[in-house]
């Protein structure tokens, strides 16, 4: 007598393949988001990169000369100064101004959104550094300036870079 | 078995069969979706920082002592040594650069490059160059368009000093 499948064991087998592919699934959906979080890894690098050479740009302190040389009595407070804007990046014009900016959404160094980065915020904070990079706490001042510009999106954790200004 | 369990069982089968080309079609997909995110990102990232020793368009401008023009749609710079000129520029949907006479492909399936020069005023602050001579910050948004339209554009955004900065 041959023997073979019955009805039962075959639709069995199917349904249990079929929970087996299911479970792949969860497999592709993470492959997607870890590819978009990579993506928007990079574009955050690439801004950050971008709004340290804007915050470059400027003098190193407000009591820096033109041209530049090394000052002895540097800015104990960081922020933007006297007439500065806090909410306008273009009236700032050293480096320590930065400190605290805040943008909900990419704008140019004119403070005009880029449209394409709407949902992205960057953030600076500027710090005075002794030589051992320890932060100092105000209103010590030292020749260094540490300036760390932090990108993000909703839902990914900053992507910060860190560079040293000093004092010339 | 009988004509009536055959049918409900090719139902059945039939119905998971259904679910599981599903499934791996969604694999295929999503090895697609992956494989072209990389490359589009790649291209973008090679436009803007080169890649071995093609130098890209942020390179240039860090390395360079002055813009040559104020074209928002390339890039050339002067770079100090030898005073050459460097350009990138768009021709198709590909990005060259041209030094010395000699052009070579930078990136390709680059759909567009927008560019901002800027400079600072006598005041200390920032505004857009009205001469290419004054320009000392260089800002380009480059973006890879998709081959078709089920498919996303990439885009990045840059900014380089170059060394005529005070």
């Amino acid at each position: 007598m041959n023997r073979g499948f019955i009805l039962v064991e075959a639709t069995i087998s199917y349904v249990l393949l079929a929970v087996a592919l299911l479970a792949l699934l969860p497999v592709f959906i993470l492959a997607i988001k870890t590819g978009k979080g990579s993506e928007q890894l990079q574009v955050a690098t690439y801004l950050s990169q971008e709004l340290l050479e804007e915050v470059r740009m400027r003098k190193w302190d407000q009591n820096t000369p033109t041209p530049p040389s090394r000052i002895l009595n540097p800015s104990s407070t960081l922020g933007p100064d006297g007439a500065e804007s806090a909410s306008d990046k273009k009236s700032f014009n050293d480096i320590d101004d930065f400190n605290g900016w805040t943008e909900r959404a990419v704008t140019d160094p004119l403070n005009n959104p880029v449209p394409a980065f709407a949902a992205y915020a960057r953030t600076v904070s500027v710090s005075y550094v002794d030589s051992n990079m320890v932060v100092l706490s105000t209103p010590t001042t030292s020749d260094y300036k540490q300036v760390t510009v932090c990108t993000q999106t909703a839902k990914h954790p900053p992507l910060c870079l860190a560079t040293l200004f000093t004092n010339h | 078995m009988t004509l009536v369990e055959l049918m409900v069982g090719m139902v059945v089968a039939g119905v998971i069969a259904g679910v599981c080309a599903k499934v791996l079609l969604l694999g295929i997909k999503t090895y697609n979706y992956a494989t072209r995110q990389n490359d589009s990102l790649s291209r973008t990232r090679k436009a803007l920082g080169g890649e071995g020793s093609s130098m890209g368009l942020l390179s240039a401008c860090r390395g360079a002592t002055a813009v040559s023009a104020l074209d928002p749609a390339s890039v050339a710079v002067v770079s100090g040594t030898s005073a050459a000129v460097t350009s990138y520029y768009i021709s198709g949907d590909s990005l060259y650069a041209s030094k010395s006479g000699v052009v070579s492909l930078q990136a390709d399936s680059i759909s567009s490059l927008a560019v901002n020069y800027y400079n600072m005023d006598d005041s200390g602050l920032i505004r857009l160059s009205s001469a290419a001579a004054s320009a000392t910050l260089v800002t380009a948004l480059v973006t890879v368009q998709s081959k078709n339209n089920t498919q996303k554009d990439y885009r990045l955004y840059a900014g380089a000093m170059l060394r005529n900065h005070p």
